[in-house]
């Protein structure tokens, strides 16, 4: 009996390393996580509307009080601006990285003059803002790739085109050159 | 020939409990360090750069990506104050305090939604109807309720129902207290 016991508890334990290693794999390997759900939505660096909130949604578990754009972001090659004009209703910018960590995220009480003003720069830019203005929030991602999700509160269904129109006026783009 | 057959041990025990483990912790997932309170829980670290490796794996799966916490927590329940499963040919009757937040929404996830696309998805602290004392009491159903009513699709299955409060945090959820308090879920009748 005792000649068995070595290798059970050498597996035992090798079974925790392999279900670390697993665990750390999933995301990795997961081919319909958030970020790949979202990329086929359009190109980067751009707002798109996330369109229903069920299990085949774009996003699935989002709140259907909500109206959301994506802006699937690349900054290997320079910075991001986005421009949110904010209404009087709650509206909430979210950053995450690639695997669906959110890295920072900031609502309209931010907001200067009506309009959050956010630079979005890669993890070694640390140059100074492409436009230097004391309104503009500056942020550095902790990767190049990622999403940003911009969801604003519809507190009544007879709010939603309203809702839907402010957003239409935000924007996520490239920064220009300076 | 008895080394082979140890190593042969070795592997399948490892992968075996390796693999069960994760494949059962991303259908399962284990909610390391969940705040509960009543039937409602919440993870704090999963809207943060902190968030384990368990939530990770269970969003990446999904395709989820969580609230962020400077935008909001979401508490779910899958289980009535009584302690049974939320099904879908029951009534129930969610009714207390409102929670301290700016905006806040009650919604069903994890079933079909109701079949008419005009029916209502989600109430919002506007939309709700209060009492004298400033409860709030919306009944959720297949059928027709009368006051406030959350739809949810006909059948038999399970649902969850989620409460999301925005601009808000846990600390000033709670009020010093351990947990928050939130709404009770009461069923009612079952078909």
């Amino acid at each position: 009996m005792m000649r068995w016991l070595m290798p059970v508890i050498a597996g035992v334990l090798l079974g925790g390393i392999v279900h670390v290693a697993s665990l750390l794999g999933v995301p990795l390997l997961a081919q319909a996580d958030a970020y790949a759900r979202l990329k086929p939505l359009g190109p980067a660096n751009a707002f798109h509307p996330i369109v229903g909130t069920g299990k085949d949604a774009p996003l699935p578990g989002q709140d259907p009080a909500f109206e959301t754009l994506a802006c699937v972001f690349d900054v290997s090659d320079g910075p991001v601006r986005i421009h949110v004009p904010v209404g009087p209703d709650y509206m909430a910018l979210s950053f995450y990285t690639r695997p669906a960590i959110a890295f920072f995220s900031l609502n309209d009480r931010s907001a200067l003059a009506g309009m959050i003003d956010v630079e979005l720069r890669g993890p070694d830019a640390s140059s100074a803002p492409v436009d230097q203005r004391p309104d503009i929030i500056v942020i550095n991602a902790p990767d190049t790739t990622g999403f940003v999700l911009l969801r604003g509160f519809v507190a009544a269904p007879s709010y939603r085109e309203s809702v839907e129109g402010m957003l239409k006026n935000s924007r996520c783009e490239r920064a220009p050159a300076p | 020939m008895r080394l082979i057959l140890e190593l042969l041990i070795v592997a399948v025990l490892a992968a075996g409990i390796g693999l069960g483990l994760t494949g059962w912790a991303v259908n399962h997932p284990p909610m390391f360090g969940a705040v509960r309170s009543g039937p409602w829980e919440t993870d704090p670290k999963i809207g943060t750069a902190d968030v384990d490796l368990y939530a990770l794996a269970v969003m990446a799966r999904r395709g989820e990506a969580p609230l962020a916490v400077g935008d909001g927590l979401s508490f779910t329940a899958m289980r009535d104050s009584d302690g049974r499963k939320l099904r879908q040919n029951c009534t129930y009757v969610v009714s207390g305090a409102t929670p301290a937040a700016r905006v806040w929404t009650l919604f069903v996830s994890g079933a079909k939604p109701a079949a008419a696309p005009d029916l209502r998805r989600a109430f919002t602290n506007t939309e709700l109807t209060h009492d004298a004392n400033g409860h709030f009491r919306v009944a959720v159903s297949s059928e027709v309720q009368s006051g406030d009513w959350l739809p949810i699709g006909t059948g038999d299955g399970r649902f969850s129902l989620v409460l999301a409060v925005y601009d808000t945090t846990l600390d000033a959820l709670t009020g010093g207290r351990d947990v928050p308090e939130l709404p009770e879920i009461q069923r009612t009748d079952c078909r």
